[in-house]
């Protein structure tokens, strides 16, 4: 045995007894950690002895003498050296008591009973597979389920080292061992860590690579969309000016939104007790002048209904927005309402520059956010007050008004001047009562929606909740004329959706509740620009697609002023977003508690809100859609299968047979034969290996016509080898054996027909 | 050198690896991290391994003789010998046995050597083909030690070898069916032909027409006829077409078509010495030569060398042969016979052309 096997072996014994503590561990038994490391120690030493010896005297005999060495002999020699070297570590062995022999005895025994036991499986190969494996299987699971018993320590690296080296040459068994030999000191002097491989730096610049590739691809396609635009109109700001066909989803980024507030509001129902979170939502206008006038009319009507800052902060509050252009090319500004504060910190366009804005344009927003789903703002819109004249409030009234209750500081926002002017004019609001081109039909139904409501706010909450019925569909191809831009357009518009499509998009619903709306005699108008729901979990920014391009219609409600409604049936009504935020009914309970305590107190959320219950009804309608142009494609497909398959099957009948026809007596022949090769295979049933002789068919010929193939098989002969290599000369063959061989073709068939 | 991948390995080793990395990921600590390196650090050695085997292993090759005989058993021998300290495992022996098989081996055969071990293999080789080429061993090819791939190299010192082809009746056929259908040059084996001579005789009944001279037959009044004389015949001239390779496309085909060749001329010549008559052979060796035979012993002497002496020096040589090849098979003069031999004819040529 050379010295690689004689390793193999000794790492094989040091395998055994690790196995074999582990398993007396597995099994329940105790066992110290001393105990361990001093059975492996002594167990170590001792075949590392072994293996120097064997080496240095294998050395010089095979140097000096031609005798082989006897790897039993050396064994002896370092158990004796172990004796005296482990007798004060091993616990067992206690130096000058009377067992230290018998048990010193004992360990050489069973070193000398392993050692054999390896030296006869290393003759017996499976024995080895099947240590080894035992090996592996103990060693996994007690690595995963941390029941090792050598953990944290040199043995367990040894032993893994030991164990994948002699799994390795096991499965690759004749190459020699020294190779893993060489493979397992590596191992035993390479630092292995302690943690888990830490993907996360490769995710995050596989995720930035990513992402730059995409921008790069969306700004080559922002660079070129206005060379190449396409047919029907893809979802996205500047396309709902549009009000045509069909409306695609685009996924292009158009918007970058930056917010340090919270994304989502926390309440408890009363009825369970349990809380809820609601997502928030958020609407972006297309302007092209700013109006400061509704933030005004706002502040009048709570000022008006005696709003005070405790009151204020149910149904409002200052919010902060940094808004930033992406794929969108637009003069338009994008802005939340009721603006309190803008700046674009560009500084190479300032807003409303009637300039185009282009990719990298920011706009720092602050605007007072109100809750329209409030019943406390709901109260103070239906019942307005008008005691309280625009012109009986001064501006520094106003200004310390705003001040109180929001802590907003309307002077940085609105000059005197500009309030002055606010003040004594009165809005102009006859072009957005303009009905023209409105039918009859759709008069009798804008009153027959509203019959029997006094109030305004609450006419126009019937009207949404009248178009929140019809349900949402992109695939409208050009069922819907008219166009917003004009109250003719506008009539077509809801006059086609309402009475012959009965479903269409936001643009459409809007139309319908901004005609609905005038023809009631509210003054209402339409809005484009972009509706986001925020996440649950807040992020650094936070992107509106293409598809987040959104029209609704807003209404005039007298001593309040402009009040958004969402009567597309997709999306979520302001009832249905509220903030959910009440009174307190401690009179000690603060209200508007700060972000920590908010979180603090609703830390133990139950259910999320179910924010998407709307899309049920009106997605139902596209699914059927879908069904319906997916069992449309599917037959299409199933047909043009079937055509190409037909096709297919008489070309090649086609091609054969203008192939006969052209072919010379030999060639039809040599075809008609391939024929008959053909018809014989199918009427066999047992296997046929074709070694490509001809006569090898002739037991498949059924016994009636075995002298017909005879012949004909050898006028196939006569045809396929007489002739001389590169002889040009072509075998003749006569009508009357041509007509032998056709015969013999049209027999078979005939008769396997009959079968 | 050629490294090609061993499909099924490379899967098993790719998947561990995957697998490995995904336990490691998952599990830290000495297990997961072991397998992990183990995998990456055992492909490593084995390339270390494939670097230091090529570099340890010496390659002896012997043959009794380098003139040899095809179907001609020769005495081969092979030895191999690590001279390195670590042993070599399964490495793979190609032979060129395509066109010399060698006795008690097979294509890809395998063989390991402990470290400084020397292995020797003594058999008999014997050449397919005449030509000059090479044979024995061609290439090694080292196996990883994952079985995943192997690395082939042709191994520096090739054993060349000069094959005379059989001496053979090949071309009698061929030469004899000329014979037969050509009333010129090569009719028997007499070295001379008739011409109507200068002598006279009586007519006998039998003799031709054309023979009778009729001026000398009124003066004699009686009918004479010339006498036949001998003439020498013209000498004949085999011109050999060899193609101009490079020798790294001589392939199995290639050699097979030189064997023909080869073996075709030699008869020729072999045909017109059994004859008696001198043949003038134009071949190229490196320049275009010209040698007489006529005799057993100059026979033996081109019959020694032709297998090696073929080759071209230039463009310009082997077009200069195809010009005089071109020359001859034009020339019709009745005194000068060419026997033009084409290794590889064209569609419309043939193998052997008889012009005269």
């Amino acid at each position: 045995m050379s010295f690689p096997l004689e390793a193999r072996a000794a790492l094989t014994v040091l395998i055994i007894l690790a196995i074999a503590l582990e398993l007396f561990s597995l099994s329940g038994g105790l066992i110290l950690k001393e105990t361990v490391k001093a059975c492996m120690s002594a167990a170590l030493a001792l075949l590392s002895l072994y293996l120097l010896l064997y080496y240095l005297y294998s050395a010089i005999l095979d140097r000096y003498t031609a005798l082989k060495v006897k790897g039993e002999l050396f064994l002896a020699l370092p158990i004796l050296i172990l004796a005296f070297l482990l007798r004060k570590s091993f616990p067992l062995l206690k130096d000058g008591e009377e067992g230290f022999i018998i048990s010193y005895g004992l360990l050489a025994l069973i070193l000398y009973c392993l050692w054999f036991l390896v030296k006869l499986t290393l003759k017996k190969r499976y024995l080895e597979i099947a240590i080894c494996l035992i090996g592996d299987i103990v060693m996994i699971y007690a690595f995963i389920y941390k029941k090792l018993i050598f953990s944290d320590s040199i043995w367990e690296k040894l032993i893994f080292a030991a164990l994948f080296a002699l799994t390795l040459s096991l499965i690759r068994l004749r190459v020699p061992f020294v190779y893993f030999l060489i493979l397992m000191l590596i191992l035993l002097f390479t630092p292995l860590k302690e943690e888990p491989i830490n993907w996360k730096p490769l995710i995050e610049k596989g995720e930035k690579l990513i992402e730059s590739s995409e921008d790069l691809a969306r700004s080559i396609s922002y660079q070129f969309s206005e060379l190449f635009k396409l047919p029907g109109y893809h979802s996205g700001y500047s396309s709902l000016e549009n009000t045509g066909g069909s409306l695609t989803m685009s996924e292009r980024t158009e918007l970058k939104l930056k917010t340090m507030d919270r994304t989502s509001f926390f309440y408890t129902d009363e009825e369970s007790g349990k809380s809820y979170r609601v997502k928030r939502a958020i609407y972006l206008k297309g302007v092209k002048e700013l109006e400061k006038e509704p933030l005004l009319d706002m502040l009048l009507s709570l000022y008006a209904h005696g709003v005070k800052r405790n009151d204020a902060t149910l149904f409002a509050r200052s919010s902060r927005l940094d808004i930033s252009y992406e794929y969108l090319k637009t003069r338009d500004e994008i802005l939340p309402e009721n603006l309190i504060y803008l700046k674009s910190p560009s500084g190479d366009q300032a807003p409303f520059s009637k300039k185009e804005h282009k990719r990298g344009y920011e706009l720092n927003t602050r605007f007072l956010e109100l809750d329209y789903g409030s019943p406390y703002l709901a109260e103070i819109i239906k019942k307005p007050v008008y005691d309280i004249k625009k012109t009986g409030l001064s501006y520094e009234n106003m200004s310390s008004y705003a001040f109180e209750v929001y802590g907003i500081s309307l002077r940085d926002w609105i000059n005197e001047e500009d309030y002055k002017l606010w003040q004594e004019k009165d809005r102009a609001m006859e072009e957005y009562l303009l009905t023209e081109g409105s039918g009859e039909r759709l008069k009798d139904l804008a009153l027959e929606i509203t019959k029997g409501l006094d109030s305004e706010y609450e006419r126009s909450l019937a009207i949404e909740a009248y178009l929140r019925q019809y349900p949402y569909r992109t695939d409208t191809k050009s069922l819907i004329g008219g166009s917003s831009a004009d109250p003719e357009g506008m009539s077509k518009m809801t006059e086609d959706f309402l009475f012959d499509t009965g479903a269409g998009y936001c643009v459409h619903h809007a139309v319908a509740m901004v005609m609905l709306l005038r023809l009631n005699g509210i003054p209402a108008r339409l809005n484009i620009g972009y509706r986001y729901v925020f996440p649950y979990e807040k992020q650094d920014s936070y992107e509106l697609k293409g598809s987040s391009a959104h029209a609704w219609p807003e209404a005039y409600i007298s001593g309040f002023g402009w009040v958004g409604f969402e009567p597309s049936s997709i999306y979520s009504t302001s009832v249905e977003r509220t903030w959910h935020r009440h009174p307190p009914k401690n009179k000690g309970e603060a209200q508007g508690e700060g972000e920590e305590g908010y979180r603090e107190k609703y830390k133990d959320i139950l259910y999320p809100t179910p924010e998407v219950n709307f899309y049920e009804s009106s997605y139902a309608a596209i699914d059927r859609e879908k069904i319906r142009t997916f069992i449309k494609i599917s037959l299409i497909l199933l047909l043009t299968l079937l055509m190409v398959f037909l096709l297919t099957l008489l070309g090649s009948g086609a091609l054969k047979l203008i192939r006969y026809n052209r072919a010379d007596m030999a060639a039809k022949v040599i075809l008609d034969i391939e024929d008959i090769k053909r018809i014989l295979l199918k009427r066999n049933d047992k296997a046929f290996n074709d070694r490509g002789l001809i006569s090898d068919y002739l037991p498949l010929v059924p016994k009636s016509h075995i002298k017909e193939a005879e012949e004909a098989f050898a006028i196939y002969y006569r045809i396929r080898y007489k002739y001389k290599e590169n002889s040009k000369e072509k075998v003749i063959v006569s009508p009357l054996e041509l007509l032998k061989v056709r015969t013999l073709r049209d027999q078979l068939k005939s008769l396997k027909k009959r079968k | 050198m050629k490294i090609s991948f061993n499909k099924a390995g490379s899967i098993i080793y790719i998947l561990s690896l995957i697998a490995g990395l995904v336990f490691a990921s998952f599990y830290g600590g000495s297990l997961p991290f072991l397998i992990l390196y183990g995998l990456i650090f055992i492909l490593i050695i084995s390339i270390i391994y494939v670097i230091l085997s090529y570099r340890a292993l010496s390659i002896y090759q012997e043959l009794d003789s380098h003139r040899l005989i095809k179907g001609e058993k020769h005495n081969y021998l092979l030895t191999l010998e690590n001279t390195g300290k670590l042993p070599i495992h399964n490495i793979e022996l190609n032979f060129h046995l395509d066109r010399c098989e060698i006795e008690e081996i097979k294509e890809g055969c395998s063989l390991s050597l402990e470290a400084f071990e020397r292995k020797t293999i003594e058999s008999k080789a014997f050449c397919l083909y005449g030509g000059t080429y090479d044979i024995g061993l061609k290439s090694i090819g080292y196996r990883d030690i994952l079985g995943i791939f192997t690395v082939t190299v042709n191994i520096a010192y090739t054993f060349r070898a000069v094959v005379s082809p059989r001496i053979s009746q090949i071309a009698d056929p061929f030469l004899d069916i000329e014979n037969t259908v050509n009333s010129i040059g090569i009719k028997s084996s007499l070295r001379r032909e008739e011409i109507p001579g200068n002598e006279m005789r009586k007519y006998i009944p039998g003799d031709p027409l054309s023979r009778v001279n009729w001026k000398v037959s009124a003066r004699l009044e009686d009918l004479m006829v010339r006498m036949p004389d001998k003439l020498d015949i013209s000498m004949i001239t085999l011109i050999l077409l060899a193609v101009n390779l490079p020798e790294s496309s001589f392939d199995r085909e290639f050699l097979i078509r030189r064997d023909r060749f080869l073996e075709f001329a030699i008869s020729s010549v072999w045909h017109f010495v059994r004859l008696g008559m001198p043949v003038d052979v134009i071949y190229p060796s490196d320049h275009i030569t010209r040698t007489t035979i006529s005799s057993y012993e100059e026979f033996m002497d081109f019959y020694n060398i032709l297998s090696g002496a073929i080759s071209y020096s230039s463009k310009e040589e082997e077009d200069k042969l195809l010009s005089l090849a071109g020359e001859r098979r034009e020339a019709i003069n009745g005194y000068e016979t060419s026997l033009i031999i084409t290794e590889a004819p064209s569609e419309e040529e043939d193998f052997c052309v008889i012009s005269s």
